[in-house]
Parts: C-alpha cells; structure tokens; sequence
C-alpha cells in the first residue's frame, strides 16, 4: 500500500504560490484559511530558497498526540485527517505542528475560533466520498477519484511532489543526480523521522 | 391455564430482554484512541467499485506523471 507523503525541492520552487492557489480553488477554502503557504528561507540574502509547506501527514503526528477529544485519525495511505465534527477548536494541534498546518477559521459574529481545518492531501474526510457534506467540511476528495493532490500536480516546475514515498523520491534522486547538487529535503526529517546528526547550518545573516 | 401461559411467556420475553443487554459493549471513552466516524477506503465509491487494484494503478500513473525524465503523462481527467 502506497505511503503518501509531500516532497518540496527547494532548487525548483519559484515562490509562484501556484500551489496555494490551486489548493484555495479546490477545496473553496474561506478567507483567512491557507491550508498551504510558500514560505521563503533567508529571504532577501543571496541563495535563498522558497519551499511550499502544508500538514507533511507526519508517521508520528504530534497534532494525534495531543488531541484532547482524540479527532485525529490516519488512513491505511498514511494521510491524517480528523472528524471535525468532534473538534473543538481547542488549538492545541496548532501549538504542537512544526509545520503550523493546523488552521483556525473565524467563526460566527463575534470572531470566535471555529473547528481546525488543514490539508487533507486531497483525500476529503470521513464523510461519504464525494458528497456535498465531506466537500462542505473537507474540500474535494480527488484522492477517491484517482487522483493525487491539487497543489502538486498543478506545481508548474515540479518542485512540489505529492504521492507515494517510493515513487516521489526516486523521482527527487534521480533529478539530484542530473544536476548533481540540492539532496537536501525540508521537512522530510521532522515529519517522517529524524536522523541523527548536526542541526541544519545557517549562512551568516540568516533571518528566517 | 391460558393466563398462566401468558404470563409464562411474558416472562421469558422480558428476561430475554433483560439478557440481551448484557451482550451490549459499553460506550467509554478511551484514551488515545479515534473517537469520530469510520472513514471509507478510497477505493470504496462509485468510480472504483471497490477494486483496490484499480485505484492504486490510477494512482501510480498520476505518481509517475511528476516525472518529466520518463516521460510519462499521466492520464487527463
């Protein structure tokens, strides 16, 4: 069974947040939402990069580990998602992502923090597949369609991977060997396993 | 003899009843575990029929569509 998880090559992402467009257009995300953001790392100094961040479905997602109403659960492809209908708003999940995935939309008259909504890798929720209450709750479940998330297969210079793992980073290996630098995966440590080693370098005047 | 049987059979029903709760599996909450609504198989839907084999080919294709050195495209839909 396919393990699914996000890959950005940082060499190839041109900050165009193609990506976080065709996420908001898919899933009808309401204003304030960004289920997926591009986020630039020492931006301004010369050799910066862009990477597009989104929830990575991490093997041991720590937003699981804190649920206090325990709404999180992971498919047999490894996508997390949650019942929203159980959520709470709570934000506990928010506290404990690396990524900031977690997202909290403004609910009701007075600004009043409404049910957590994040990525769902295109996979809807638990809903019947396809129906107007898991696309109302969710967003579209192109993964029920055959069908691999929006935001990397729009991702107009491939930068953003989505699939599964074996696929995805035979793909990125054998792109590293063509042009013979940036082996480097952001993101892939925390979210599926931490090697041991040194914590990353920063260049000098590194902001962000 | 009559209301006797009826009242025998009553009987029984009612601790037929009674029993049958004791096969009930309490409704408790548990620590740690999933607490919402089961989620379907992406397979399991009207495009797919339930046929594992099919999706995960579909899903294959679209996987090695993200490759321009194979040259590869995945299938328009």
């Amino acid at each position: 069974m396919a393990r699914m998880k996000f890959l950005c090559d940082a060499e190839r992402c041109i900050e165009c947040n193609g990506c976080v467009t065709a996420c908001k257009n898919e899933h009808e995300i309401p204003w304030g939402v960004n289920r997926r953001r591009v986020v630039t790392l020492n931006d301004g100094i010369p050799g910066e990069k862009s990477i597009s961040v989104a929830c990575m479905h991490c093997s041991d997602a720590p937003c699981m580990a804190v649920c206090p109403v325990d709404c999180f659960y992971k498919t047999s492809e490894g996508v997390v998602l949650h019942d929203k209908d159980l959520c709470i708003g709570c934000g506990y999940c928010f506290y404990a992502c690396p990524f900031g995935a977690p997202q909290f939309p403004q609910d009701g008259a007075f600004g009043l923090r409404g049910k957590m909504d994040k990525c769902t890798f295109c996979a809807g929720g638990p809903e019947p597949d396809n129906s107007e209450a898991e696309f109302r709750k969710y967003g579209r479940n192109r993964l029920a369609e055959g069908k691999l998330p929006a935001c990397a297969e729009m991702c107009s210079t491939k930068a953003l991977l989505g699939g599964d793992a074996d696929v995805i980073s035979d793909i990125y290996r054998n792109r590293v060997l063509k042009r013979g630098k940036g082996s480097e995966i952001w993101g892939w440590g925390t979210a599926y396993g931490k090697p041991e080693g040194k914590p990353a370098a920063q260049p000098p005047g590194a902001k962000s | 003899m009559k209301t006797r049987a009826i009242v025998a059979a009553v009987g029984a029903g009612a601790a037929l009843l009674f029993l049958g709760a004791c096969g009930e599996k309490p409704m408790v909450y548990k620590q740690g575990q999933y607490q919402g609504k089961p989620d379907s198989k992406p397979w399991d839907n009207d495009k797919f029929k339930g046929n594992q084999v099919e999706w995960e080919k579909a899903i294959k294709a679209r996987n090695q569509g993200q490759d321009e050195y194979s040259h590869n495209i995945a299938p328009n839909s």
